[in-house]
Formats: structure tokens, sequence, C-alpha cells
């Protein structure tokens, strides 16, 4: 409405944005903060991207072309052999696998252990339910993982966890703000009519979780199994901590470990291509999920 | 019979057993207790019994293999006087010095321009800056080695087009933090955006149009109405970004190794290298003293940045 108002003198021809405008002045105000706006947008946009094109880019480029100087963007003619060469010199495959075992053993536990205590925290009630349920998100605070890497390291070499998958998949079964999202799920999502008729149908704690529970959670569940299987996709720390031989490496290790050889410029190339096929999976993730995902940072975030 | 009814307790109303009743109570309610074990089991386990042994170790001279001797406070002195306990510290209060201010004023930027309304392309520009946090940061850190790579690297190349450069970014002291820093913020401000934006759309609308009838401009609006709302974002982007920059690790560790002559070298990237010993014999008891050291100065850090943010009526 205001764009078609007119002020009796040099009255200027509508335009068709969405801004109030009235003088010519001020419209030429409001359309160079605009142009100023979508440029610093357009600058972050390429900033965030760029890194994605130059791993493509260098993934369909063979070696020579690569160390070029000046350095060329984009390959002249496009080669596949790189993504060859990173499952027949090395065996990106077994990489491959060991990612997979590690974030699919890792998420399923982190689903049951959090849904279950979740669902206790939520509908029970039982002496010191609060103060347990405080302490646990108390210790979400703490400073605990990374400033305690060398025991954790020394611990493993007691249990003989050194090489294996468990240091990467148990210790992290039962994260404080997963059980935290799973409670506030369940006691919203989940009418206490529901549970109270099948405590009176003579279910048990567990046979209500699993019958009743577990099946009206599966959005939840959805949401932070999805947000833990990227975390410890790209999880490089633990990893490289426990994982000593090079076929019991996961992704990140694995690709870390081989641009840190002495030599590791002559295999920029089927590197590259690794890189692409390690970051692959969680943006396609990211993609199928994203709507609920970000409501999900979100809903754990605030209150984190 | 007996479960319904205690399911019909309300919350309010406080359980009259006596302290008798009480051992019976958590008895028959053990179920209950053996579904939130795992938790408790594990944070034992693998957190609160690592951070005692750390405890332990920290007083004593060991390689990992041969007989471990009580030190006293030698490694605490020895790590206090190390120069390179003075140069990871020196890096990390200049990483906090970059990192920080533009940890929060960017997602704060990004955020209030994200949720202008007139906006075109909202959800286009919120999903490339989100795509970032979804990947590996160490694994895009080594597109960055090539990307600051000196000869050949991308963008000295983009830099000689407008006549600058060749710069020497993984090797020179004085630039070696820009690649690092540069991957943090490419890895991390997306998701301080969407907490931003979550903590703006959480904002009551009313509160604006009630501001607008009564005159206030853009910019008291921002500051009266939407700056005190924002503060717990803001204090949790502080907060997040200080622990973030203090346990720094994957990037320096791929994109410089640390150097050159330790310069991007951060205080878990040492002792991570002194306790595995990376270089010669593991120095297990320096190592362990010095994330104490480091503990310490994460919790003065993020204590001072509480206090300084603190809300001036609760004084």
């Amino acid at each position: 409405m205001a764009t078609l108002r007119h002020d009796g003198e040099e009255s200027p021809a509508p335009v068709a944005t969405a801004l109030h405008v009235t003088t010519p002045r001020r419209r030429w105000r409001r359309w160079l903060l605009n142009a100023v706006l979508y440029a610093g947008l357009v600058i972050v946009a390429v900033f965030c991207l760029m890194p994605f094109y130059f791993m493509l880019s260098g993934s369909l480029m063979d070696r020579g072309e690569m160390f070029r100087i000046p350095p060329r963007f984009w390959p002249e003619k496009l080669i596949f052999e790189n993504y060859r060469a990173i499952f027949q010199q090395f065996s990106f495959l077994t990489y491959l696998r060991n990612s997979i075992i590690v974030s699919v053993a890792q998420t399923l536990g982190v689903l049951f252990f959090c849904s279950l205590a979740g669902y206790v925290f939520a509908k029970r009630r039982f002496p010191g339910r609060n103060a347990l349920f405080i302490f646990v998100l108390a210790t979400s605070m703490m400073p605990n993982g990374q400033t305690t890497i060398i025991p954790f390291y020394l611990l493993m070499v007691k249990f003989n966890w050194i090489d294996t998958f468990w240091p990467l998949i148990v210790p992290w079964w039962a994260p404080p703000l997963s059980i935290f999202l799973m409670r506030q799920y369940i006691a919203a999502g989940i009418p206490d009519d529901l549970i109270d008729a099948a405590t009176v149908d003579g279910s048990g704690l567990f046979g209500t979780y699993w019958r009743i529970v577990l099946p009206l959670s599966v959005p939840g569940l959805v949401v932070i199994g999805v947000i833990q299987f990227i975390a410890i996709w790209n999880d490089f720390l633990y990893g490289l901590l426990v994982l000593k031989s090079e076929e019991m490496r996961t992704v990140t290790v694995a690709l870390t470990e081989l641009s840190r050889r002495t030599q590791a410029s002559t295999l920029y190339g089927p590197l590259f291509a690794g890189i692409v096929m390690a970051t692959l999976p969680t943006i396609i993730l990211f993609f199928i999920f994203q709507r609920r995902l970000t409501q999900g940072i979100l809903s754990g975030a605030i209150r984190g | 019979m007996e479960h319904v009814e205690r399911l019909q307790v309300s919350p309010i109303e406080r359980p009259r057993r006596r302290s008798r009743g009480r051992l019976a109570e958590i008895a028959r309610h053990w179920p209950e207790y053996l579904c939130i074990a795992p938790f408790f089991v594990i944070f034992a386990v693998f957190f609160a019994y690592p951070i005692g042994w750390a405890f332990v170790l920290s007083f004593q001279r060991w390689d990992g293999i041969t007989e471990a001797r009580w030190v006293g406070l030698d490694n605490y002195r020895f790590v206090l006087n190390d120069p390179v306990t003075h140069r990871v510290f020196t890096n990390i209060i200049r990483y906090l010095l970059i990192l920080v201010p533009l940890g929060v004023f960017l997602p704060l930027a990004f955020g209030a321009i994200l949720n202008l309304p007139f906006l075109r392309f909202r959800g286009v520009f919120r999903t490339i800056l989100f795509i970032p946090v979804v990947t590996s940061l160490v694994v895009v850190g080594i597109v960055w080695r090539l990307l600051f790579g000196t000869a050949n690297g991308w963008l000295n190349g983009l830099l000689a087009h407008v006549g600058l450069g060749p710069y020497n970014w993984l090797k020179d002291p004085a630039l070696a933090q820009i690649p690092i820093v540069s991957l943090t913020i490419w890895g991390t401000v997306g998701f301080s955006t969407l907490i931003v934006l979550g903590g703006l759309q959480a904002i009551d609308q009313d509160l604006y149009d009630s501001a607008r009838v009564d005159g206030a401009s853009g910019w008291q609006t921002f500051w009266h109405i939407t700056l005190p709302l924002m503060r717990p974002v803001i204090v949790f982007l502080l907060i997040t970004s200080t622990i973030g920059v203090i346990t720094l690790f994957s990037q320096p560790y791929v994109v410089t190794r640390g150097g050159p002559a330790n310069h991007t070298l951060t205080p878990l990237l040492h002792i991570y290298n002194i306790g595995i010993g990376t270089s010669g014999a593991p120095r297990i008891g320096d190592a362990t003293a010095l994330s104490f050291l480091l503990t310490a100065f994460m919790l003065v850090v993020v204590f001072a940045q509480l206090w300084l943010v603190r809300r001036r009526g609760e004084e």
C-alpha cells in the first residue's frame, strides 16, 4: 500500500519492493542498503561453499595439474582416476566400513539408553529422581572429555581396548544432553493415560517402554540419531587416540594420517577424492532431515 | 493397584514416608534405577575415574612402561617453567582475542540479517551457512593446507590477480594463525547463527509492536528489547566459543601441525604430543599436570566472563 502513496510534488513511480518508499532519497538509501546486504550475504555464502568447490575440483584433477604454478581452479579435463586410486591404492572401503560400524553401533546404543533413561526421568516417580536428573544435567556442563584424553587413553590400554572400536562406542552411549532431550520429548509427547493404561494391564516398566514409549518416540529418536551419527562420523580426536593400526582406522583418522605422510603431496588427488566421499554422507543426511535437525539442535542448545 | 496409586501422586505432594521406609522404597524401585544406571556407570568409569587418576598421575613421573615414582609438585613446577607452555598459552590467548569476539559478533550479525522479514532467499542463505557444521573440520583442514599453500596455494593464486603476495601462510609465524582461525570460523559460525536465530524467533512479537506504537526507533528497539532478551544467547555464544578455543585440537593438528616453531600449537595438542609421546618417551606426569592447569585456566576465563556479563541489577 505504502508504495502506491503519492505525496503531491515529485512523486516517485511505485516500485515493486516490500519496502515503504516515500521520497526518492529514502528509496535510494533503501536500495543501497539492500545492495550492501545481498552483496555481503553472497560473499559469506561463497566463503562457506568455496572449500566444497575446491575439494571437488581437486579430486577431478591429475597430479601435475594440482601443483601447477599459478594454481588452476578447475581441471582442464575431468579425470576420475583419483576415485579409483583411493579404493585401490588405499583401503578406503575398509575405512568406510570402520566408520559405519562405529557410527551405527554408537548411535543405536545412544538411542536405546537415552530413551530408556529419558522415559524413566519423564514418567516414573522414585526417590531421588530430581536430584539424579540435575546431576545428569550438571555433568553436561563439565569440561571433562578433552582435558582427560591422556588418562582416558591409559584406561583404554588397561582395558586392552586399544586398536578396537569399543573406546569409540561404549563410553559415549549415554550423553547427558541426549538424555535431557529424550526426557523433554517423552514428557511432552506421550500422554500419561497411555502409560497408566499399560501399567493397569500388568505391563512392567520395561514392557511399557518397549511397547508404548519406544514406538511413540520415533520422531524424537530420528533427530537425536541423526545428530549423533553426524557427530561420530566426524569425530577425530578419540579415533586418533586409540586406533593404531591402519586397517582399524575410521575415515577421518585415515585421511588425516595420509595427509601427514612425508610424501603426502604426491597423493593429494586420491586424498581429495576421499575427502569428497567422507563429506558427502553427513551432507546428504543434513539435507534429508534439515528442518527437524535444526529444530532439534535448537531445543537442545538453548537449555544446554 | 499399588502402581496406579503411585502414578496418581501429584508432583507437588511430598512423600510422607519416614526414613525407615525410605530404603524399602528405594529397593522397590530397582527397575527405575536399573534403567538410568548406564549413564552413571559410564560417567564413573570413563570420566570421573580418569579425572581422579589423572590427578594422581600429575604428581608422578611415568612413561607408561617402567615403574612410576612420586615427584610431588615437580611436574607442575617443570610445566610452569617450560617455554613451550608459555608459548601455547600465549597462542591460546591470541586465539581467544580473535576468535571469541568473532564467535559472538558474527553469529549475532548473521542472525539479525537472516531474520529480516523482507529478505529474500533467507532459507537458502541459512542452509548454506549451516552446511559446514555437518562436515568434519579435520578432513576439510586437509583442503585448507592446499588452499594456503605458498607456491601453488589457491589463495595465493587469487591474491596474485590483484598483485599481492605470495604469502607464506603456513610457515610464517605472523600469519600461521590465519588458516586456523578461518577454518574454525568456517566450521562453527553456522551453528552459532542457528542458535541466534532461535533466540530471535523466541522473542514475543507483541513487544516490537508496542514499541513501534510508542514511537521507538529501530535502534532503540534493538537496544532496549532485543539485546536484553538475547542476553542468555550471548552468554551461551561467549562460553561455547571460549571453551571451543581452549580445547582447539584438530585444526592445528592437520593444517599447521602446531608449527612454525610452535606458533600455532595449542595446549591440548601439546598435551597429546607429550602424553602419547609422538616424539620421544611419553611424559604422562607433565601431560596430566598441564591438563589440570588448562582446566584451571578455562575455569578462570569462563568465570571472569560470567562476572563481566553479569546482570548489573543482581549485584
